[in-house]
């Protein structure tokens, strides 16, 4: 057993410990903490195959960015740290539903997959391998992906935009004082 | 070549045959518990001796000559402290984000080029990387500010976040200004292209001097750079005369220490990027260093590296120390910004005009065919 | 290559492990005298008013949300923007390929930049802009 196999292991284990407690603890905020042993355990795994470039772009994309955007969710929701979540039996049913038909999806990826032509990773260097993919076969993938950002940028201010509350009250006011 | 193969070279010699792996771990506490603790703790003492200074007070004067040791004083005071955690702090949370803090500023000096030959990673992705943990750091403010349940706390913590994360754009769009220039990310090679142009025409000089777009990006690397360590003019998080110590507020002892050790060491690590990736790392003008050839052997040892080592660590501190000290000369010349001036100044400044010089420098790079405005002085007046 | 993973890593596990093994040691060396004054939450002097856990100004959620679109974009771009030498030497349709496609990128989101900062949404205290476009059209109106 090489140090890299070790590696691995601990990385499957903190993932897999981290995602139960994402799943399963009643605090939301812990849930939402764990998610980081989660997302950087999947991190470790991809430098544990030799891409370096993606498992930096995990860290700066999921750990420091959309765990930011999470964490100020739960944070900026009023008494939501107090509250347990999970307390009927009832609410597991459907999630549970989906995580079994996704396993099964996987599972069956997994094992119809030909695991004899898999190579060990060579720890070449990635990223200009992936530039090159991203202006050549991928490259409507690659402006198709702006074009996603683009409407999420201008969906989260339009549903962010205060509603108009404060003109009115001007507006209000002035008839008052015009009165 | 990185510093854990440089130490395997002189175990090679010596033939001990030690595992590569103990020299992985040997490099990080070289690098870590040998450059970046004291010189983060020694930055803790040259703040108050360079803001007495510019206040003509004497500042830290009682320990060793001139005060020297008083950071060592205060590092065994810190870490006798009584270490109280308030009752209603939430106490894994509270535990955990010290080490999210320093994982993401000390775990990024490994991408730092000291020297030619030393290096803690000589990763391909170097920059790329010393961004990506950078990101830890603001999770390490958030959750440590959140989980002292502390009104100060909370409102740094959220500021820090808030700032860190914007301020990540300007950085972001600087640095890639860089590698659309130089056309590589591994901090080995960024380094090894601004040396002084030779009669090949070989090397382009610091990229600072590039061109005219990387120059203005320089500044806006520093300004956002600034913010990213959470400095003044940008030191809302911790705003003294508003919020207390900020999102520090609840931690002592020694957790606050830890707190502010991670912070120097983020000054000092972005002042190390901006060296490498602007300042030209270790080059000098008019000479490359690389090329020095003291001739001293110890039986079939060559020593130049060792000594071209030294001289590059040199030339390599001292442009990061000055950086550093213009970091806390702006302390005690610039006031704080409101938090509404803080955003105006990311979003409708600093990111349009990195965004500009980033085409700017695109396109500068395609007409010229790479070269820098020194290469091109040099063809004109027919040097080469 | 692995070697250098192994070199990072052995950095980051190293500076994780640092606060807690820091702390660890301490413990068997600072004093412990806790009190019920020293453990309550500081809030100048007083006695704290209710928790800390309130609702907070949603601005921060979404400097967070415009922030994630930028930092996927820079991201993105690094490999892209890394072959731009490379495709410069080989010149031609290749160069021009990798410019068109980067800058693409770049000028989409930029609009939406633009988009935003006409609209005010980046504005920091957005009522504070509505009440004042107000008043000067107002102002426009009575004149």
């Amino acid at each position: 057993m090489t140090l890299v196999d070790v590696f691995v292991a601990f990385c499957f284990l903190l993932g897999g410990v981290a995602a139960f407690f994402t799943a399963f603890h009643p605090n939301i905020l812990y849930a939402a903490i764990a998610l980081i042993g989660s997302l950087v355990s999947v991190a470790g795994l991809y430098g544990a195959l030799g891409a370096d470039f993606l498992a930096a772009a995990q860290l700066i994309i999921y750990v420091g960015g959309i765990l930011i955007v999470i964490l100020f969710a739960v944070m900026m929701s009023e008494d939501i740290y107090k509250r347990r979540f999970f307390q009927d039996a009832k609410k597991f049913v459907v999630p549970a539903v989906a995580a079994a038909v996704t396993f099964a999806g996987f599972a069956k990826i997994t094992l119809s997959a030909n695991w004899s032509n898999a190579t060990k990773p060579d720890f070449e260097p990635t990223a200009r391998a992936m530039g090159w993919a991203l202006v050549g076969p991928y490259a409507l993938v690659f402006q198709y992906v702006v074009v996603v950002l683009l409407s999420g940028l201008i969906g989260a201010v339009v549903i962010a935009r205060p509603a108009v509350k404060m003109r009115q009250l001007d507006e209000e006011l002035e008839k008052m004082g015009e009165d | 070549m990185s510093l854990a193969e440089f130490l395997s070279g002189i175990d090679h010699l010596l033939g001990v045959g030690i595992p590569m792996a103990l020299f992985s771990i040997l490099s990080a506490v070289i690098v870590l518990l040998l450059f970046a603790m004291p010189v983060g703790g020694f930055c803790t003492y040259l703040e108050r001796k360079v803001a007495a200074d510019f206040q003509e007070r004497i500042g830290p004067n009682r320990v060793g000559p001139i005060g020297l040791l008083q950071f060592f004083a205060d590092g065994i005071k810190m870490f006798l402290k009584e270490d109280s955690i308030s009752k209603n702090a939430d106490r894994w949370i509270y535990n955990f984000a010290p080490s999210l803090v320093m994982a993401g500023s000390f775990g990024a000096f490994a991408a730092v080029p000291f020297s030619a030959y030393i290096i803690g990673a000589d990763l391909d992705i170097g920059v790329f990387y010393a961004m990506a943990l950078g990101s830890l750091v603001s999770l390490g403010v958030l959750l440590g500010a959140w989980s002292s349940d502390n009104k100060w706390s909370l409102i740094g913590g959220m500021r820090g976040a808030a700032q860190i994360v914007s301020y990540e754009i300007p950085l972001g769009l600087s640095v890639l200004s860089i590698i659309t220039v130089c056309g590589t990310m591994s901090m080995h090679q960024l380094v090894a292209q601004q040396a002084w142009p030779t009669h090949g025409g070989e090397g382009h000089f610091w990229n600072v001097f590039h061109n005219p777009f990387l120059f203005m990006n320089f500044f806006i690397y520093f300004t956002a750079a600034l913010a990213e360590c959470n400095r003044t003019p940008f030191d809302l998080p911790e705003a003294e005369s508003e919020l207390v110590s900020g999102f520090n507020t609840e931690f002592s002892g020694m957790r606050f220490g830890l707190y502010a050790l991670s912070e120097f060491a983020d000054v000092i690590l972005f002042a190390c990027i901006a060296t490498t990736i602007f300042l030209g790392g270790w080059h000098v003008p008019f000479f490359n260093l690389q090329s020095l050839n003291v001739g001293l052997t110890v039986g079939e040892l060559d020593l130049n590296p060792l000594v071209q080592s030294v001289l590059m660590i040199g030339v390599f501190l001292f442009k990061v120390s000055v950086l550093v000290f213009v970091v806390m000369w702006l302390r005690w010349t610039l006031p704080r910004l409101r938090v509404d001036q803080l955003m105006n100044l990311c979003w409708k400044y600093l990111i349009p005009i990195a965004f500009f010089n980033l085409i700017g420098a695109a396109l500068w790079t395609w007409a010229f065919n790479g070269r820098g405005m020194l290469q091109l002085l040099g063809q004109v007046l027919g040097v080469y | 290559m692995l070697q250098e993973f192994g070199n990072a890593l052995s950095f980051v596990l190293l500076a994780a492990i640092l606060p807690p093994l820091i702390l660890f040691i301490g413990k068997f060396l600072r004093p412990s005298y806790p009190h019920e004054g020293k453990l309550t939450t500081y809030e100048c002097g007083e006695l704290p008013e209710g928790s800390a856990y309130v609702m907070f100004n949603n601005r921060f959620y979404l400097v967070a949300i415009v922030f994630l679109v930028f930092d996927v974009e820079v991201a993105l771009l690094f490999p892209v923007l890394l072959l731009f030498r490379e495709a410069i030497d080989i010149g031609g349709p290749v160069s021009l390929q990798v410019f068109a496609l980067a800058f693409a990128f770049l000028g989409v989101l930029f609009v939406g930049l633009i988009y935003e900062w006409k609209t005010g949404d980046i504005d920091w205290v957005r009522d504070a802009t509505d009440r004042r476009q107000h008043l000067e059209s107002q102002e426009k109106a009575h004149t």
